[in-house]
């Protein structure tokens, strides 16, 4: 109904540009017969009924969260954790380039810091939804400055996961989980992880 | 609702096109006169731009309900693409094209006094004509307004090679170009149909073509860059068809404005005005069903949605064919012009337009050969720079030996002397010559012809100012004399770029030095960074030459929607030249780097400007002793 009325308001708009601009008489008719001929054609080709469907950007959740199994790998209190939490309340709100801004500061400040590159890592995938080559340079740098932590692995793999490549996900976290102390208390996260995959790799 | 409205406000626009045609071409219908053509145009005008807003609206919404919203924006994109992405596709580049179409008809309406009413409708019902072509094509064959339910949650995303502040202006300013010469077109078969051909309408006819030329000019030159920066090749010009579709109109209508300047001051080249006038515009169509049908991509893609491709073509046979036939039928009666020496003024733009219908030719016989071989023989053919190079060159560097003489040239006939206003040209060109010969051996002939006849352009093109008084010079000859320094100016670049660049290719790591040219590049750090809707891995470069230094910053980027990846150059510019940085993929431990020393290429654009600049002020000058010639006679 309220195309029909647009439609008649634009007609109406013609005409009364038409009158302004010196069309009087059979003139106006003229054109007002026009204008009929053209309200037809959109009568024939128009979808009134149909309402818009206006979209606006969306983030979508990571599917695990990442403090938890980040603070498992890192530990909570430690130095750097202030430039992580930023950058998280920054991604909580959607703002994942200020996320990604902020661990950039971070890297620049403390250039040999691992967790940083690794927040990094996270904060760009987040960004693009889905593993790059900006974070897997960052996942990279961090795994060269702490080649004997598991964090970088794992991250790497949640990544691929979040990507759609659960292969490679899965072949990171059983590298992880390869060589990860029987006692370690992150070693929940990637078992679990490896469990999920096998299962869903099973059930296709 | 949006698209709704601007479905409708298309059909309605579409409908007083054909009244407004009707109008002029029913007999019965005829005594409407200028009032009912001035407000059919007017009224059509405003429900154009009524649709292309509604359009605009739904990019900006991202209304993901409107199939062409869906197919080419996406709702994360920065609101600039959002924007800018109304017109990177074929149905909203189409919209645009038919709003400037009717908003030029609106203006042609609204302020045109220089002509006869009779010309004056039969002109507007051409313009008519012309549009309601177009409002048909995209109301049956690229309806922008075309629904899709249900509405697909997300968008596809513009191809990011298009998300650049370039995209935003570059179409447009091209558009009016082409846009404007339909005006130019619509005047031309007016004045056939009413046998005026004459100086008033060479007078109305010149700041439509001026004003289209500037944009023209601007629009191929901002592409031109944009080409440069974005695509990462470090060319400037590739004779890609989509190229040559925006020159092939430019060479036209600088042929038309240098006619129309003859008609107006002389009365000559009548014939030369409306021959050039039809083609200038056919031009614009045949770059239109170029870029627009498909076919470009393979003549076989034509075949994969004919629809568009053929309708395009039929507009394309109708309104050329249609007006050549109109031509052909009247040109016995348009009346012949002064009549002048071979060595004069009017005998230069003769040749002028000779050279430049040549470069036309030559230029779109090399666009439409590899179709037509493709049709015919199934063969992909590729013509390119080694073509275009060979035959175009040298009519160019004719007609910069003609510019250096025409301008000096008086009217009707000239019989003094012009040793002493063409020698201090041929003495910088031959200085030039001789220079190059001893310090650069290895350069091509046509960059060293190009060079030599560049420079000795620029003296020529000032000549026109010597001996008069400055102040009282007409701003149409300082325009003029700034277009032909342009000419001069890019010609130089494109001579310098093509013999002087140099390049280097490595496989880098931070810590690395390279060179090329005068500069040396130290590879400083490679980092992730990211942007409104991309990630990239940024390089950062630090080059120094004598005490300078620069840091510039390549990106490889990669783009999320539609995933795609893209190098992002950085380029430092100097007084002489330009240093071009590309970062290509990791290659073992390190990273490709491409590096150019490109001297002198900014001129290229310089020049271009120049020439924008030149054309805009011959506008304004005319408009203003237009307006006070009007204000005197009152």
């Amino acid at each position: 109904m309220t195309a029909f009325l647009i439609l008649l308001l634009l007609v109406a708009l013609a005409l009364g540009v038409s009158w302004i601009a010196g069309l009087r008489g059979s003139w106006l008719v003229l054109t007002a017969s026009a204008l009929l001929l053209g309200a037809a054609g959109y009568a024939v080709q128009g979808r009134p009924g149909l309402a818009g469907a206006p979209r606006a950007g969306t983030v979508p959740e990571p599917p695990i969260s990442l403090v938890i199994p980040r603070n498992a790998f890192l530990g909570q209190f430690s130095g750097r954790s202030n430039w992580l939490i930023i950058s998280d309340s920054y991604a909580a709100r959607g703002e994942t380039r200020d996320a990604v801004g902020i661990l950039q500061a971070a890297t620049r400040q403390h250039p040999r810091d691992y967790a940083l590159w690794l927040g990094l890592g996270n904060a760009l995938t987040d960004h693009a939804q889905g593993l790059t080559p900006a974070a897997r340079l960052a996942f990279a740098r961090s795994a060269e400055l702490a080649p004997t932590s598991p964090a970088p692995g794992y991250f790497l793999g949640l990544a691929k996961l979040r990507s759609g490549d659960p292969e490679g996900a899965l072949t990171d976290w059983n590298k992880v989980l390869a060589e990860a102390p029987a006692n370690a208390s992150w070693r929940s996260f990637v078992e679990d992880g490896v469990a999920m995959l096998e299962g869903a790799r099973g059930a296709r | 609702m949006i698209a709704e409205a601007g479905l409708a406000a298309l059909w309605l626009a579409a409908a007083l096109a054909l009244a407004q045609l009707l109008l002029a071409v029913v007999p019965a219908l005829r005594g409407g006169g200028m009032a009912a053509a001035r407000s059919l145009a007017l009224a059509q005008g405003l429900l154009a731009m009524i649709a292309f807003a509604a359009l605009i609206a739904l990019f900006v919404r991202t209304d993901t309900s409107v199939a062409l919203v869906a197919a080419n924006s996406h709702s994360a994109k920065p609101l600039l693409y959002k924007f800018a992405g109304t017109w990177g596709n074929h149905e909203g580049s189409m919209l645009l094209w038919v709003t400037v179409l009717a908003l030029s008809g609106a203006a042609l309406a609204l302020f045109e006094r220089r002509v006869g009413t009779r010309m004056l409708v039969a002109s507007l019902a051409a313009q008519a004509a012309l549009g309601l072509g177009f409002y048909v094509f995209l109301l049956i064959a690229s309806n922008p307004f075309a629904r899709i339910d249900p509405a697909p949650t997300e968008g596809n995303g513009l191809n990011p090679l298009l998300q650049d502040p370039g995209l935003a202006f570059h179409p447009p300013t091209l558009y009016i170009g082409y846009v404007g010469l339909s005006v130019a077109f619509s005047l031309a078969v007016g004045a056939l149909i009413t046998r005026e051909v004459g100086p008033a309408l060479a007078r109305a006819m010149r700041p439509w073509v001026l004003a289209s030329w500037v944009f023209l000019t601007l629009g191929i030159t901002a592409g031109s860059y944009w080409a440069y920066y974005e695509l990462g090749w470090g060319g400037w010009w590739f004779w890609d068809p989509v190229e040559n579709a925006s020159l092939m109109p430019w060479l036209a209508a600088t042929a038309l404005l240098h006619s129309i300047n003859v008609l107006a001051a002389r009365g000559g080249l009548r014939n030369w005005t409306m021959m050039l006038a039809v083609v200038a515009f056919s031009m614009s169509m045949v770059g239109t069903f170029l870029v627009r049908s498909g076919i470009l991509t393979s003549v076989h893609s034509f075949a994969v949605d004919p629809t568009r491709g053929s309708f395009i073509l039929a507009l394309l046979a109708v309104y050329v064919g249609g007006a050549l036939a109109l031509f052909a039928l009247r040109a016995g009666t348009v009346r012949e012009g002064a009549r002048f020496a071979l060595v004069s003024r009017e005998g230069a733009l003769v040749l002028n337009n000779l050279l430049l219908s040549v470069i036309l030719g030559t230029v779109l016989i090399g666009t439409l050969y590899p179709l037509f071989a493709e049709g015919l023989t199934g063969a992909k053919l590729s013509i390119g720079p080694p073509y275009f190079n060979a035959v175009a060159g040298p009519v160019f560097l004719a007609l910069g030996v003609a510019l250096m003489v025409g301008p000096l040239l008086r009217w009707r006939r000239h019989a003094a002397p012009l040793g002493q206003w063409v020698a201090p040209a041929a003495l910088v060109s031959l200085s030039v010559l001789a220079i190059s010969l001893l310090i650069a051996r290895d350069m091509s002939l046509l960059s060293r012809l190009g060079l030599a006849v560049g420079a000795g352009l620029v003296p020529a093109s000032l000549m026109p100012l010597v001996g008069r008084s400055l102040r009282r010079t007409p701003i149409a000859t300082w325009g003029m004399a700034i277009a032909h320094l342009g000419v001069a100016v890019s010609l130089i670049g494109m001579a310098s770029d093509s013999a002087f660049t140099r390049e280097t290719l490595a496989i880098a790591k931070p810590g690395d030095r390279l060179t090329v040219g005068p500069w040396l590049v130290e590879f400083k750090a490679i980092d992730p960074v990211a942007g409104p809707n991309w990630t990239a891995i940024e390089a950062e470069l630090r080059a120094t030459r004598g005490g300078g230094v620069k840091v510039l910053r390549p990106q490889s980027r990669t783009f999320t929607n539609p995933p795609t990846d893209t190098n992002e150059s950085a380029i430092a510019t100097a007084w002489n030249g330009q240093l071009y940085t590309v970062l290509g993929q990791a290659r073992g431990d390190g990273w490709q780097l491409r590096l150019w020393w490109k001297p002198f290429v900014t001129l290229i654009w310089f020049g271009g400007g120049l020439m924008g600049l030149g054309g805009l002020l011959a506008l304004f000058g005319r408009l203003w002793r237009g307006r006070r010639g009007q204000e005197e006679a009152e």
